[in-house]
């Protein structure tokens, strides 16, 4: 068998497949902040719609919204673009991300504190 | 009465009764009226490793459904058997419970031996399990999937002996905490579509087994809750299931691994 073993197998056919190292920050701990930010985010979008526009709710749901958007789209370059298997595009996209979702939090930030902020916006775009 | 007209009304009896129920082969010209033909078109995903420079296609089947059993197992044994030695398939139990025949059957997984051949003009399309190595034909290579099942330790780890010597005891609910996860039969229909599975086959571990996982977990006997819950907290042995529910839909036995998932997710957060 060891001659000929599968080159998509790792080991003889009686090895148990490996495990990563546990680390629960980036398992059950990076999960459970995943499901509560997006569930964060209905209680704090119906707040935007009862209180009155102001900056420290924008502020808050911008990160929440920009975060919860970083995170997905991690998860999508996990799945497809994994440095494991992309030893080059993997990295590039990666940092692609990061850097795409530093520049929206800092634009975001000046729009919320230079201009009419983002429920203002919503609040003007919305045409029932 | 005398003797004799009494023995001979008896013989008479006798022959009155006995002769219509024997049946030899001869008399047996009785048959039912022949049910009329009724061809159906199966389309076969063929690939032979000893001509490794030719492509995998489909090969077109025809039979007499007439003449044929009710399942897609029965329609391609008697392909094999009559038609074309060299359709190669694994089966064994013909009644879903050895999981040998799981193959994709009109772009649906399912075990060949409980799936009925749909009686219309359609052509019957059948793959094997997608998104795996194939060894021949129907048959996908498992190697994979039986390491990964053997990395869970899928076995009773008990802390200390029984009480009485003999046998680890439970509750009759922690006993009904394992219905619908020990019946599985890990025939990979539910892991092989799942499209999480089909791109990180080498590092998640895919609903099957993950739901053998959890039934450990869940076993109230098993004292290697900790250990077993801490090998999976990584990103990918459990956390590339993005519940997209493939696997409950498929499982031809009717179970619920993205249930199981679900409650070893809920698990997982609390430890």
């Amino acid at each position: 068998m060891a001659a000929t073993a599968y080159k998509h197998v790792q080991g003889t056919v009686n090895d148990p497949t490996p495990f990563p190292a546990p680390n629960k920050a980036h398992g059950s701990y990076h999960w459970t902040f995943e499901r509560l930010l997006s569930a964060s985010l209905v209680p704090l979008v119906g707040a935007t719609a009862v209180s009155s526009v102001n900056p420290i709710l924008d502020g808050i749901l911008s990160v929440a919204i920009v975060a919860h958007s970083h995170m997905g789209f991690d998860q999508i370059l996990i799945d497809y673009l994994h440095p494991r298997n992309w030893p080059i595009l993997g990295p590039i996209a990666k940092w692609t991300l990061r850097v795409v979702t530093g520049t929206v939090l800092v634009g975001v930030y000046q729009f919320n504190t230079n201009d009419i902020g983002i429920t203002e916006l919503i609040k003007k775009g919305w045409k029932a | 009465m005398s003797l004799p007209t009494l023995l001979s009304s008896a013989s008479f009896a006798l022959k009155r009764t006995a002769p219509k129920s024997f049946r030899t082969l001869a008399t047996a010209v009785n048959t039912p009226p022949a049910k009329p033909e009724q061809i159906k078109k199966f389309q076969i995903y063929r690939w032979n490793p000893d001509k490794p420079a030719e492509k995998p296609h489909l090969q077109t089947y025809s039979i007499d459904l007439s003449k044929c059993g009710p399942m897609v197992l029965d329609a391609i044994l008697k392909i094999k058997n009559e038609l074309d030695p060299t359709l190669t398939f694994r089966r064994s139990c013909r009644e879903g419970i050895c999981g040998s025949c799981a193959m994709n059957i009109d772009g649906v997984n399912t075990l060949a031996c409980l799936k009925r051949i749909e009686k219309d003009e359609k052509d019957m399309k059948i793959y094997p399990l997608p998104h795996m190595y194939i060894i021949k034909d129907l048959v996908p290579d498992m190697t994979q999937f039986y390491k990964q099942y053997k990395s869970i330790e899928p076995y009773l780890q008990a802390e200390k002996a029984p009480e009485d010597g003999r046998e680890h005891l439970q509750s009759r609910e922690d006993r009904k905490k394992l219905d619908g996860m020990y019946e599985c039969i890990l025939c990979a229909c539910c892991s092989t579509s799942c499209p999480s599975y089909w791109w990180n086959q080498d590092e998640y571990l895919g609903p099957a087994v993950l739901m053998q996982a959890y039934r450990w977990i869940a076993d109230s006997r098993d004292g290697k809750t900790a250990e077993r819950l801490s090998k999976l907290q990584n990103p990918f042995s459990v956390y590339r299931c993005h519940t997209i529910f493939n696997c409950t839909k498929t499982c031809p036995k009717g179970l619920n691994p993205a249930k199981a998932i679900a409650s070893l997710k809920m698990e997982l957060s609390q430890a």
